[in-house]
């Protein structure tokens, strides 16, 4: 090692003797505070996105069963279940109808805006849970219905069901888009905050 | 000295018991606001100077330095402790000053620097007059490139390898991109020696 080498080795210490410019400890508690409340926000943020992942993957679990279902019974594959289905009504099977293609169209617009969502998958299993309970809630009350000679409060609240069950999805639907949207503002402001930042 | 693969495991695995601020680096794992001011106190100075050796500018050094300080924070619970909390947050400013630096001026190629002005003119090192404020000062007017790969070798202590790595660069470049600032650091130490020469070899 040569002299220069030698003497910074030596004198290592005095080398970071520089101090930031007064009141740096003041300015350092501001940004302290502005990144907590920042990650205080995030972390809200994040909860309130995995709430809404975890509400569309049951129903849209529970949604593509009863679909299956539904389907497996119009092809004759399920004669037990179909010959449970043979005894609903015309009207109850017009409303089943029309309310199953209206969600699908939505199910299949959630399932583009959660796509490539990996921490979706841990929300799974309590979703199927969910979701046989949301199916025979269902099952019972359609039951209900042929065996109480097709009562009209029944009926009602059938459809009703259906009607709450497509305002939910409206709901995701809407929520993950301004999900969507506020994580693209968001970026927007960064990469703006950036470029201040570096001028 | 080179240290061997295995001297170097050993020395990971010591400093992984040996942080001395261990307990301060668990609370703010926990994001306790006290603990996190208390590290800032105990490492805000290295932090600034080693910035500033490589942004050359004081404001932006303590903005690199504070911003380090958060991210160091924000990426604390996947800090493992392969390193001790120190080194890792040093680490973490070092790659942000060059961040800011790149930003601000792109580095000059080593090809484009005239060579055969830093090689012709070998200042004697004996004859050079050091001390501290001497040696700081030369550094500073050194360019971006060579000042960086000399404070990151002889003041931050990382060898070769690991400048290539942080630089990107290869292990060649950062060996002759060191020599020649050396040499242009000695250079422009004997420049300022010529003046005055009654005080030489003085002490900080």
């Amino acid at each position: 090692m040569n002299k220069l080498e030698q003497y910074i080795k030596d004198n290592r210490q005095h080398f970071d003797a520089n101090e930031p410019a007064e009141g740096h400890e003041e300015r350092f508690r501001h940004k302290l505070e502005l990144f907590r409340n920042d990650e205080k926000k995030k972390s809200y943020s994040r909860f309130r996105f995995y709430w809404r992942v975890a509400a569309s993957i049951i129903l849209l679990i529970g949604f593509s069963i009863v679909m299956v279902r539904y389907l497996t019974i119009e092809n004759g594959q399920n004669l037990g279940q179909a010959s449970y289905e043979k005894q609903l009504p015309q009207e109850l099977k017009e409303v089943k109808g029309y309310y199953s293609s209206l969600a699908q169209e939505k199910l299949k617009r959630i399932e583009t805006l959660t796509a490539n969502d990996s921490e979706a998958n841990q929300v799974k299993a309590q979703a199927l849970q969910e979701v046989q309970n949301i199916e025979a809630s269902s099952e019972q009350l359609e039951r209900t219905y042929v065996k109480q000679n097709k009562d009209e409060r029944v009926y009602n609240a059938i459809v009703n069901n259906y009607r709450i069950i497509t305002g939910l999805l409206d709901r995701i639907i809407n929520e993950l888009n301004e999900e969507s949207i506020e994580k693209k503002q968001s970026m927007n402001t960064k990469n703006k905050k950036d470029e201040t930042y570096h001028v | 000295m080179k240290r061997s693969f295995v001297q170097k495991k050993l020395s990971l695995k010591l400093n992984k018991t040996k942080d001395i601020h261990q307990h301060l680096v668990d609370r703010c794992k926990t994001g306790d606001h006290e603990a996190q001011l208390q590290i800032y106190n105990l490492y805000y100075k290295a932090m600034y100077n080693t910035s500033y050796r490589i942004v050359n500018d004081t404001a932006e050094a303590e903005d690199v330095m504070q911003n380090s300080f958060l991210e160091a924070f924000r990426k604390l619970p996947k800090f493992r402790g392969d390193s001790t909390f120190g080194a890792w947050l040093k680490r973490i400013v070092i790659n942000n000053s060059i961040d800011a630096a790149k930003k601000k001026k792109p580095y000059i190629s080593l090809e484009a620097q005239p060579v055969d002005v830093i090689d012709n003119q070998q200042a004697n090192e004996e004859d050079v007059e050091i001390n501290v404020q001497r040696i700081k000062q030369a550094i500073k007017s050194l360019p971006d490139d060579y000042r960086v790969v000399l404070t990151l070798n002889l003041l931050e202590g990382y060898d070769h390898e690991e400048i290539s790595q942080i630089l990107n660069i290869s292990n060649n470049s950062s060996r002759t991109r060191f020599h020649r600032a050396k040499k242009k650091l000695l250079q422009i130490l004997e420049e300022q020696t010529e003046p005055t020469v009654n005080s030489k070899n003085q002490r900080p």
